[in-house]
């Protein structure tokens, strides 16, 4: 069957009207909850796991989609009616959103990123459809050294990508690593760090650090230094989207979308580089470049677009190779382990249908998207105005059920509290908590590749270079470890010898 | 994004760098601890464990001189996070008790009526004063949750003093 019947089937499947009813509850709640101040996409998606463990596979993953776009979505909005940004993403539409929406366009803004978000997510799920199942097919010749490799890679660029130093990515990434060897080893079968206590000997289960370090700790950290007086709020007035927001909004959709897509793809952190890109681009292309940082609307339309469509890029390799690149790709890698399935090549043969369904309803969830938004924006308003008391402990009371429902194990609430704290202290000293979540995820099937790989080599290390894909992968990755090195002496070299050239010095240190 | 918030919090910075040093030499240690079976011709499970302790060693003590030398990263931004205010231990405390407590009743308890305090107990100490919002919203929204889930979901929680009532 070509990839047009499969999808055709997937959307007969999806059209059912309970899976529309399941798609339609996560892109509500989805939206919602990434609405209220202080929760991310990751964190969204995280809190809501439980909310599908009722659910049959199919169902709970078409839920997950409009979950995940959902959250993605209810992001922007926050950071538009607020003057903060709520995660990385969206720095960049905080930037410009929330100056339109003090200047009484917050509606535009709100529009622009709507129908972006929508354009975006369409064009890159159609991408996400032609291109996955090609590198699916790919990725099935792929060995274990060549896992193995991709998996560095993505190590090496999450702690370096996420947050702004390096040595604290590293830091989250090797405090992920140690929690994931937690439990009994899969292939040997001995005890690691267990402690003695039996609960541990399964592993710390991902739902819990996830819900952990981003909610709990985030409710910590909001605890420790709550804005007194609430932040200000714009109000939604002022015109809709003038035919001339339009003409200036339609080229930044597009080309953030073809920024976004790729870089999604990439193991390079989701969509934290191409929304900066997106927004110099634009800042450059504009005929307004006077009124970026004052408001425009193409610094929130193209940032906006990238952002959505790195979301459906980033799904590209976590669905055929099982490898998050974002730390919301490595909470929904969590979610699939629930249900005993393994993203990879395999799961496109396997557990066909249930991917079918799922990239039906990532289209369906997009059109959901933009029916409700533009209407319930009065809405989402209200949402921010809930009393953060009553937020933050509806946020710690929902973490504890994730957590509490797992095995009703007193245990479990103790870790999760315990990671909360490791995670109040990761944002006090600004290490990111990405890295740490995908280590956590990502650390125990590295493992268990390469040992794989060198099992098959008996023992000879030299297998994990010997095909041209590894070779090439780890090649990448000595660059991106080399780089800085070699830039940090040139830069020293030349301030010996010649002191005049300071602005070039500048240049190489800010590389 | 903005040079304001940058804090000098001080060298404390240098505990939890120095704890990554200690945890990787917990795992080295403990490495050796653990078995391989027989037969195990590949690397077996101790490799791992030692990897991850060596470079944990390695970045908390690159850590550690990072920040002795003046490094700094900026702690995280949030939407409700007053980036001028300096750390209320106070209420991070009585936040802990909470927790705490939440963990050694919530079996005794049941879920509903731990939840509850857990609510009141985070509500409270995050700021809420109005008695009659908080009685209100602490009973109504875990009851709502613990509807949703064990009646509409399905979900199973353990509801220990209540079982028979509800």
């Amino acid at each position: 069957m070509g990839s047009l019947d499969l999808l055709m089937q997937g959307f007969a499947d999806a059209l059912t009207p309970t899976y529309l009813l399941y798609a339609f509850i996560g892109v509500l709640v989805g939206t919602a909850v990434g609405v209220l101040p202080g929760i991310g996409p990751a964190m969204t998606v995280a809190l809501l796991l439980p909310v599908t463990y009722s659910l049959d596979a199919t169902g709970a993953f078409i839920m997950f989609a409009g979950i995940y776009y959902g959250g993605m979505y209810g992001g922007s909005t926050t950071s538009i009616l607020l003057n903060t940004p709520g995660e990385s993403t969206s720095i960049i539409t905080a930037l410009e959103g929330n100056k339109m929406a003090k200047a009484g366009r917050g509606a535009a803004a709100l529009a622009t990123a709507a129908i972006g978000s929508f354009v975006a997510g369409t064009i890159a799920t159609v991408a996400l459809t032609l291109v996955a199942p090609q590198v699916a097919d790919l990725a099935v010749k792929l060995g274990p050294e060549d896992y193995f490799a991709l998996m560095v890679l993505a190590f090496l660029t999450v702690s370096t990508v996420l947050g702004s130093s390096v040595v604290r990515g590293l830091a989250s990434l090797c405090l992920g690593l140690t929690l994931g060897l937690v439990g009994l080893d899969v292939l040997s079968g001995q005890a690691r760090l267990t402690f003695g206590v039996p609960q541990l000997s399964d592993g710390i289960d991902v739902v819990v650090v996830a819900v952990g370090l981003f909610a709990v700790g985030e409710a910590l950290w909001v605890a420790s230094r709550l804005r007194r007086t609430p932040p200000s709020l714009v109000t939604v007035d002022g015109h809709w989207m003038s035919r001339d927001d339009f003409r200036r909004s339609w080229k930044p959709w597009l080309r953030g979308t073809a920024l976004g897509f790729p870089f999604g793809t990439l193991p390079a952190g989701g969509g934290e580089v191409p929304t900066f890109l997106s927004y110099a681009a634009e800042k450059r292309l504009s005929k307004h470049p006077e009124e970026f940082g004052k408001g425009a609307i193409e610094g929130v339309a193209g940032p906006e677009a990238a952002n959505n469509a790195s979301a459906a890029g980033v799904l590209v390799p976590l669905l055929t190779l099982g490898l998050p690149t974002s730390a919301t790709a490595a909470v929904l890698l969590a979610a699939f382990q629930q249900y005993g399935l393994q993203p990879g090549p395999a799961l496109f043969d396997e557990d066909s249908e249930l991917v079918w369904a799922l990239l039906a309803s990532l289209y369906l969830g997009n059109v959901m998207l933009l029916a409700l938004n533009l209407p319930l924006v009065g809405l989402w308003v209200k949402l921010l105005r809930i009393p953060r008391p009553f937020l933050y402990a509806g946020i710690v009371m929902f973490a504890a059920l994730g957590s509490y429902t797992l095995s009703q194990s007193a245990v479990d609430l103790t870790l999760l509290f315990l990671i909360g704290a490791l995670g109040f202290m990761m944002r006090r000293y600004g290490w990111p908590v990405g890295p740490a979540v995908i280590g956590l995820i990502l650390g125990p099937i590295a493992e268990q590749q390469l040992r794989r790989a060198l099992a098959i080599s008996q023992g000879d290390v030299s297998t994990l270079w010997s095909t041209p894909f590894a070779a090439i992968v780890l090649g990448i990755c000595a660059v991106i470890v080399l780089t800085p090195l070699v830039l940090r002496v040139v830069a020293t070299r030349r301030r010996g010898h010649d002191t005049t050239t300071d602005d070039r010095d500048d240049v190489l240190e800010k590389r | 994004m903005s040079q304001t918030t940058t804090h000098h919090q001080g060298r404390s910075e240098v505990v939890p760098a120095a704890g990554l040093v200690v945890l990787g030499i917990y795992l080295l240690l403990s490495a050796r601890g653990i078995s391989v079976p027989a037969g195990e011709h590949s690397i077996g499970p101790r490799f791992f464990p030692y990897v991850v302790g060596g470079v944990l060693v390695v970045v908390g003590l690159w850590l550690v001189v990072a920040v002795l030398r003046g490094d700094r990263a900026e702690a995280e931004a949030g939407e409700d996070v007053d980036d001028q205010a300096s750390t209320d231990w106070r209420t991070l405390g009585v936040i802990a008790a909470v927790l705490v407590g939440y963990v050694v009743l919530v079996q005794p308890l049941g879920y509903l009526l731990a939840t509850i305090g857990l609510f009141a107990g985070m509500a409270w100490s995050l700021g809420a004063r109005s008695w009659r919002s908080l009685v209100l919203v602490s009973l109504l929204a875990p009851f709502a949750t613990y509807l949703l889930f064990t009646r509409a979901l399905g979900i199973y929680l353990p509801n220990g003093l209540l079982a028979s009532v509800i």
